[in-house]
């Protein structure tokens, strides 16, 4: 017994004065530090595939806001859902409504501006070879520019931070200068930069090229109207068109499908995944008709489900010219699916109960849907198959290099010389299968010729994500929009008083919402 | 062992009709502990004494090594003893203590193997029992506790003579009476004196009461005991039997109410839910809950597992002196929950209660129904352009909170246990099993928990012989608990779940689908539409989120979760030297979950489907360990006592999960969710998992020196690491000290009116740590998941994982209180006091970033929490006519600060999707929490009213979108703008008083108990309607809308998309006042006449029937003012239930 009771008193003395020091050592389980970070390629990599997740999610929320602010879709949802969508549809947002792509949900373009930001910073200290580094900070950078390209087409001041933020920096940020910003995504898209990324040819499907970068710095340099810049965008263009590795894919309807995808006519996909990864296509869940039920095939262009979100307006059928086969390539009109399903029912293709069907209970609903990011069962997976549809988002494609150089010789010269109506028609060619329709650019004034450029520009990018900066750009709001409720006002968001609150001071609320 | 158990009940087996029974009792006393025997024999003990002038201390010390019997004694009783001259040989115990005690003042008693020595009364003094001559009536009687076990020792005195004799271990007793007259006199230490008048009786039972007095009452501190009157810091103790009050199911329901200062807040009246607990007041941003210590080991799974039953009592240390002790992590107080132990040398007792309940809501919230909300839903439509939803009116009513309403819901409550000891050994153990069913959501919210706990205790070694090394006792406590909870927890979300679609799902749509074109319908759009378990399909409801809650919860709540927690103590306490002790314990607990879901393919509506069976498995461990040694001293010299006491204390817990799920089951069968059900591509399944550690290394100490337990004095020190902390902060230290004055043993005071029995005031001040926040928020991990596609493969990325701190320290709380207790007309009213003032700084806050950093949240030591207040408690306690009266009263009142956050204004609690942004925040100078928005103004009751409200100055209009009908808010600033700057404070969540109130009352085995509880001066933000489901249904205060002029100045018209902001702001059109009070238990109960039970070979039966959350009184129009789990904000409660139990409580 004695020997017990020593053994356990000196025992638990010995583990209770233990050096705790050690003890209280402990090491995350399912992370690592930082500072043993970013040490390999393959962790510098995973740093930049955080960006992409940015711009495969957070910046694909740009979407929906911006087509709901445009012409070319409603309000939709089922009914009663889409009420809070109305502010931006009608123009009644206001700083307590409206955060928008600053960050309404989870998602929010800072996010990819802070990815960005880090991994930047982090192959600055680096010990990895130039090479790499340099081609990967360029990656970001230009990623970095499309962020903030975003944030600038919505709202034009807002804090710039270029590296970084250390805690202590993050109450005393500063709102940048319209030209600031400019400046800033320009530097980031310069010469010396974006020749450390990738010709197109050596690109893998979803990352980026010299020639997505020229494109973004075009666009960029256009939506700020900086003329000085535009003979270097249209040299740009110039070499993307002169380059030969881009062209026009014959059928514009095809470009939507499987087999459009990373097509000669695209310049910069933003690529998803299926297998019940989570990596889908948002905007096949967010634009697809409510409740479809397609009894087609994969291979006979059978299509899913979404939540009809954006409600496609017949206004924007109606618009397309007789011929155009971009209004097929745009509108789904779903009566003539029911038919077509018929058809193959009496074709004996299908089995004679077979129909297809939707669901009108979304609003505004005019039986008609969006073309180009329908779900495809093509595109689909068995499992969990709303968050998983895989179609990627076509970013840059060849026609606009085209447009956009149109563009710039109309606002740099003044007038559209025949290379410049070449282009043109090739537009109008691929539209209507022919050469019959094709309208001559050459000789118009300035003024007509940009008007002319906007209508194509409708024609050829309704659904892309482009819409409602083109018409910012081309000064349209008030002809297209007024309708609406759209006033000068509503050019760029508010800072939404969350942020201000949130931002202890740093922040005040932009010009024209004060 | 047999025959000795029978002969303890003094009666021998007679009967065959309670074989059964005793052969029940046989078998489980054999399970239990084959060592238990029964109480020793205690006199007949001989000894020989030959001393000259020793002094009594010594003479005990001597008998004790003859005999074996400890001496208990107070130092001050023996104070003025003389010294004695003894001389016998092997003469009897007794003979030798009366001989010596009876010139001195003093007398003796036996209990539990002990004598007890005390002062005799005046009146005893030099009269002994022997000289009592002349006999002319014997009577003769037992004497048992209220437990109605046999109580040996009790001193019997004839009143108003000498004659007196002492009951034997059968608690029998026979006495000589002068006449036929008598009135018998029933003294007992720690029991109240009782008085019987006998006639003709010539045998009588007598039952004394337990005496509760304040005085000699021991509570339970950090790390040991201390005698009540002597504690210098604000500790509360909830005995066993408030606590069992209303046969709780949880503990902490069991404590609310019932302690000052302790404000518990249910989160859910769901079964098996939590509450949110504060000691004075809602200290921190943080985790603001208590620290919960069982039987010594910190618990991380709070206390909700434990059996109610099993608890001996709970001390909840309020005060920084008391915490202190438990530095780190005693912030925002401490609560002791010590279990049940045996009683050494105490006769084998069994008890067994059964209960059973029926549950409902308690309240009904006044919905629309189907006509009127037909006539706000065409009157918004028009309001907004829009053609009449109902354009031909609906005939179908549906009440949805009759439909989810599980109605009678039962409430099954079994405990069993038994307990006793040996003269070397005791024990507990008891086994209980708890069936709930929720009031809402038949089947789908069940919840059982079962519980098992033993707890021992041996002498290992007990040595007379030296003074050095001559105790250790072993304990050791296994417990084990499981709990069963089906279904899926039922949400407090204003965003969707099943209360927040009660509030909105519209009164027109049908439970079923009867129209059989509808379902023709279905069987195109909806294939995989919902059939009910009685064949009807059920009604499709396509408004997002909201869908059919019935058919919601058939598909999506198939699940089962069991935890189960298995805990094991073992102390060992060793005597090194005389008043030197070490306790050495080793605690191991662990928990392991279990997660199963199965979900079918299914079609709720067009946003809530589901394309293929799933199964979900998560299974998750923890395992703690903590080691703790701990030295204390006690020395009394003259009428010094000191106590010291020093230990070491280190603790590692760790966590790990792991979970798969799979698609395309075989069958969807909640019994079969297990992975390999799934047929599923193995591609498409997915596995996580993850784990945390957590680790603690402390020293502490305490300093107590009391003067004559006049003059009171206490000192704590304890140094904490935590790997929670980076290098620089790793370590902290806390201090506190108290003091405390017994006024009522101050010479001067010896004149004191009668009636003023106790009377102390005491002061403490100290600083305690919270810590309880999750590792590394010191530095800079990389946290993966943000995955992008490349060539169609998913590629993993990774981000760092936020902003780093590295200063990042231990939150600080420091509090001074100043008390008072009281005891006044012999101990039947007590009352203490108390003043606190607590502040807690550098707060570990998840500080809200700004969205331009790209990250949410960054943990920063971050501004401080002044709570100040005042705490009351009071008891009384007497009996006029034979009726025994309670009445216990507490009330606190908290005042609660924030400050040290400069201009900044933190957010708290939102309403996410454009639906109002913030509601909570914290501001330098404002309480905790406190809603903040605009401000309502009236109601525009025409265009003129719209086109008045202009900004002075420039004249545009401060509501440009407003139309009649719409709010008109405050143009706080008076700018002539309304912005941001014209919000203001609204109201605040935290109550300034809390309250409870205890009444009881029993007559003749009659007994009633009622309780009551509540809060007031607090707010509550109702949301429950979102603005975005435009089809929602609204409560009645809607019908008072405005719609049209004069029709209301404070509800606004109804109109789609809010183009005003009335209900999409937050304003105080939502703020509403949260006091209430509760009758939370009305009990009566009914204890059999002992001479019934005794044939039944019980020896108490009691029955009793009781209400629980019978009536609420208050204003608030939601489910239950009680609102836990946002500050204060309530987006639809699981309101507690009213339930109705009868139940059964045996004793053996």
């Amino acid at each position: 017994m004695k020997t017990i009771i020593r053994s356990t008193v000196i025992l638990s003395f010995l583990v209770g004065l233990n050096s705790c020091s050690k003890f209280l050592e402990i090491n995350p389980t399912t992370q690592v530090s930082e500072q043993e970070f970013y040490k390999n390629e393959q962790e510098v990599m995973m740093g930049l595939y955080a960006i992409m997740d940015d711009a495969q999610n957070g910046l694909m929320e740009v979407f929906s806001y911006a087509s709901l602010l445009s012409d070319e879709s409603e309000t939709g949802g089922g009914i009663g859902e889409g009420v809070y969508k109305e502010k931006y549809d009608r123009f009644t947002f206001d700083p307590t409504t409206s955060p928008a792509w600053w960050n309404e949900w989870d998602y929010g373009l800072y996010n990819g501006v802070t990815s960005c930001n880090i991994l930047i910073s982090k192959l600055g200290q680096s010990s990895l070879p130039a090479t790499f580094t340099n081609a990967i900070s360029a990656e970001a950078k230009f990623h970095r520019a499309l962020f903030y390209y975003h944030l600038f087409m919505g709202y034009e001041q807002f804090p710039l931070i270029g590296d970084r933020l250390a805690p202590s920096q993050i109450y005393s940020v500063k709102k940048g200068t319209r030209e600031e910003i400019y400046q800033f995504m320009m530097n980031d898209l310069s010469n010396d930069v974006i020749q450390y990324l990738p010709e197109k040819g050596s690109t893998q499907k979803g990352r980026i090229s010299k020639d997505a970068a020229r494109v973004l710095r075009a666009k960029i340099v256009l939506f700020q109207r900086d003329e000085q810049a535009y003979p270097t965008a249209l040299a740009d263009l110039k070499s993307i068109i002169a380059s030969n590795r881009y062209a026009l894919l014959p059928d514009y309807t095809k470009l939507w499908l499987k087999e459009g995808e990373f097509s000669a006519e695209n310049i910069y996909d933003i690529t998803y995944a299926g297998n019940n990864t989570g990596e889908g296509n948002g905007l096949g869940r967010a634009l697809s008709g409510r409740g479809v039920i397609d009894p087609r095939s994969a291979a006979q262009g059978g299509l899913l489900e979404g939540y009809g979100q954006n409600t496609m307006p017949s206004t924007i059928y109606k618009m397309f010219k007789p011929g155009d086969t971009r209004r097929e390539g745009t509108v789904i009109d779903y009566k003539k699916e029911i038919d077509k399903v018929n058809a193959l029912v009496a074709a004996g293709q299908l089995e004679p109960s077979a129909a297809f069907r939707i669901q009108t209970n979304q609003e505004n609903f005019e039986w008609l849907g969006h073309y180009k990011y329908h779900a495809r069962k093509e595109n689909a997976t068995d499992v969990n198959p709303l968050n998983n549809y895989s179609m990627p988002f076509r970013f840059f494609r060849y026609a606009d290099v085209l447009l956009l150089a149109i563009e710039l010789q109309v606002r740099s010269l003044g007038q559209v010389d025949a290379e410049g109506q070449a282009w043109f028609n090739q537009i109008r060619d691929r539209a209507f299968q022919n050469a019959n329709n094709r309208i001559s650019l050459q000789g118009l004034s300035k003024t007509d010729a940009l008007n002319r450029l906007f209508e194509e520009r409708g024609y050829e990018f309704i659904d892309e994500m482009q819409r409602w900066f083109d018409i910012m750009r081309f000064d349209k709001g008030t002809e297209i929009l007024a309708a609406k409720g759209w006033t000068e006002k509503f050019r760029y968001f508010p800072i939404a008083q969350k942020e201000i609150d949130a931002s202890k001071g740093a922040l005040d609320q932009n010009p024209g919402w004060k | 062992m047999y025959k000795k158990l029978m002969a303890c009940y003094g009666k021998s087996p007679n009967s065959d009709s309670i074989k059964l029974l005793m052969m029940l009792k046989f078998i489980l006393l054999l399970v239990v502990l084959s060592t238990t025997q029964l109480t020793a024999k205690v006199f007949g003990q001989r000894a020989s004494i030959n001393s000259k002038n020793i002094s009594l201390k010594r003479l005990f010390e001597d008998l004790r090594k003859q005999t074996g019997f400890h001496f208990l004694y107070l130092e001050e009783d023996l104070a003025g003893s003389k010294p004695v001259s003894l001389s016998m040989n092997n003469a009897e115990l007794e003979t030798i203590l009366d001989k010596a005690l009876s010139p001195q003042s003093l007398r003796y008693f036996v209990r539990n193997n002990r004598i007890v020595i005390e002062k005799a009364p005046l009146k005893e003094q030099h009269v002994m029992v022997a000289e009592v001559k002349e006999q002319k009536k014997e009577i003769s009687g037992v004497v048992v506790n209220a437990q109605g076990l046999p109580m040996q020792s009790v001193t019997v005195l004839l009143k108003g003579t000498a004659l007196k004799t002492m009951t034997d271990s059968k608690g029998a007793f026979s006495l000589e009476l002068n006449g036929k007259d008598a009135v018998l006199h029933f003294t007992a230490v720690g029991f109240k004196a009782q008085e019987v008048r006998v006639t003709n009786e010539r045998s009588i039972r007598v039952m004394l009461e337990d005496q509760v007095s304040d005085l000699t009452e021991v509570v339970v501190v950090g790390y040991g005991t201390q005698k009540k009157s002597v504690v210098s810091a604000a500790i509360s103790r909830v005995t066993a039997d408030e606590l069992d009050l209303g046969n709780p199911t949880n503990v902490q329901n069991a404590l609310k109410g019932k302690v000052s200062g302790v404000q518990i807040t249910s989160e859910s009246g769901q079964p098996g839910a939590n509450s949110k607990i504060r000691i004075r007041g809602t200290g921190t941003v943080n985790d603001a809950g208590p620290l919960y210590i069982v039987d010594g080991m910190p618990s991380y799974s709070g206390i909700n597992y434990l059996n109610p039953s099993d608890i001996e009592s709970i001390e909840v240390l309020k005060d920084a002196a008391s915490a202190a002790i438990y530095g780190a992590r005693g912030a925002n107080g401490v609560i002791l929950v010590s279990t049940k132990k045996g009683r050494q040398g105490s006769p084998t007792q069994m008890n067994y209660e059964f209960t059973y309940g029926i549950q409902n809501p308690e309240r009904k919230i006044n919905l629309l129904n189907s006509i009127d909300y037909q006539m706000l839903m065409n009157e918004m439509a028009q309001n907004s352009g829009k053609s009449p939803y109902f354009p031909t009116p609906s005939t179908v009513n549906t009440d949805w909170q009759e439909a989810l309403t599980y109605k009678n819901a039962p409430l099954k409550n079994h405990k069993f246990s038994l307990s006793g000891g040996t003269d070397k050994s005791s024990f507990y153990a008891s086994f209980s099993n708890v069936e709930q069913s929720g009031i809402f959501g038949k089947g789908y919210s069940d919840y059982e928990r079962t519980n098992a706990r033993l707890n021992y205790s041996t002498t290992l070694m007990d040595k007379d012989s030296r003074n050095w090394l001559n105790k250790v006792v072993f304990t050791t406590i296994a417990n084990y608990a499981k709990e069963r909870r089906k279904g899926s927890d039922i949400g407090n979300s204003e965003a969707g779940g099943l209360i927040a679609s009660i509030n909105m799902l519209p009164p027109t749509e049908a439970i079923y689908q009867t129209d059989p074109a509808k379902i023709k319908q279905y069987q195109q759009n909806f294939p995989n539409y919902i059939v009910a378990p009685n064949g009807m399909p059920y009604n499709i409801i396509d408004l997002n989120e909201i869908n059919n809650p019935l058919a919601a919860i058939q598909v999506n709540n198939n699940q089962l979760r069991t935890p189960q927690y298995f805990g094991s103590n073992m102390n060992v306490d060793v005597s090194i030297l005389p008043g030197l002790k070490l306790k050495s314990s080793l605690g191991l607990d662990w928990a392991f979950n279990s997660r199963r879901k199965v979900t079918p393919v299914y079609d709720l509506n067009t946003n809530n489907k589901n394309l293929n069976s799933i199964v979900e498995d998560l299974k998750s461990d923890s395992k703690f360990w903590q080691v703790e040694n701990v030295l204390s001293y006690t020395k009394s010299w003259n009428k010094h006592n000191l106590n010291l006491l020093a230990g070491t204390t280190m603790s590692s817990y760790f966590y790990s999960d792991l979970s798969g799920t799979d698609y395309d089951l075989l069958v969807v069968d909640l019994n079969k969710a297990y992975i390999d059900i799934a047929t599923g591509d193995r591609a498409n399944e997915r596995v996580n998992g993850g784990a945390s550690e957590h680790k603690l290394v402390s020293v502490f100490g305490r300093a107590s020196y009391n003067y004559d337990e006049k003059y009171l004095f206490e000192a704590v020190m304890r140094r904490d690491g935590s790997s929670n902390f980076g290098p620089k902060h790793k370590y902290a230290v806390f201090p506190s000290v108290s003091a405390g004055w017994v006024l009522t043993k101050e010479g001067f005071m010896a004149n004191r009116p009668g009636w003023l029995d106790f009377a102390k005031i005491r002061a403490s001040w100290g600083q305690n740590g919270n810590e309880a926040i999750g590792a590394f928020g010191y530095t800079s991990n990389m946290s993966v998941g943000y995955n992008a596609v490349i060539d169609g493969k998913v590629l993993t990325g990774a981000k760092t994982s936020g902003y780093v701190n590295e200063d990042l320290k231990w939150e600080t709380s420091e509090q001074t209180d100043i008390g008072l207790d009281l005891r006044l007309f012999n101990g039947k009213f007590s009352f203490t006091a108390d003043y606190f003032v607590k502040n807690t700084k550098d707060m570990l806050l998840w500080m809200q970033l700004p969205e331009y950093t790209g990250f949410r949240s960054m943990r920063v030591n971050y501004g401080a929490v002044r709570n100040e207040g005042v705490e009351l408690e009071a008891s009384y306690k007497a009996t006029i006519n034979k009726v025994n009266f309670g009445i216990g009263a507490n009330a606190s009142y908290v005042k609660n600060v924030v400050s040290n956050i400069g201009p900044d204004r933190v957010g708290l609690d939102i309403i996410g999707g454009g639906l109002g942004g913030t509601v909570t925040w914290m501001e330098s100078g404002k309480p905790y929490g406190f809603f903040y928005g605009y401000v309502h103004d009236g109601i525009f009751q025409n265009m003129n009213e719209v086109n008045a409200h202009v900004n002075s100055k420039t004249g545009s209009l401060i509501q440009p979108n407003a139309k009649p009908g719409d709010v008109r808010f405050k143009d706080v600033n008076g700018d002539g703008s309304l912005d941001g700057n014209d919000r203001q404070m609204l109201g605040k969540p935290n109550p300034d008083w809390t309250f409870g109130l205890n009444l009881h009352a029993d007559w003749k085995g009659f007994d009633v108990q009622a309780f009551l509880q509540g809060v007031a001066g607090n707010e509550i933000y109702k949301f429950y309607r979102r603005v975005n489901i435009t089809q929602a249904n609204w409560d009645g205060s809607w019908l008072d809308r405005w719609h049209g002029e004069g029709t209301s100045n404070w509800m606004p018209r109804l109109v789609e998309g809010d183009p005003n902001h009335n209900t999409t702001w937050v304003s105080n059109l939502f703020v509403e006042k949260g006091d209430y009070v509760r009758l939370k238990v009305l009990q009566v109960g009914y204890s059999l006449p002992e001479a019934a039970v005794k044939k039944l070979w019980m020896s108490r039966l009691r029955v009793f029937a009781q209400g629980e959350n019978l009536w609420t009184w208050t204003k608030y129009s939601g489910y239950d003012p009680e609102v836990g789990t946002r500050n204060g904000f309530d987006g639809g409660t699981y309101p507690q239930a009213k339930i109705f139990t009868i139940g059964a409580s045996v004793t053996f």
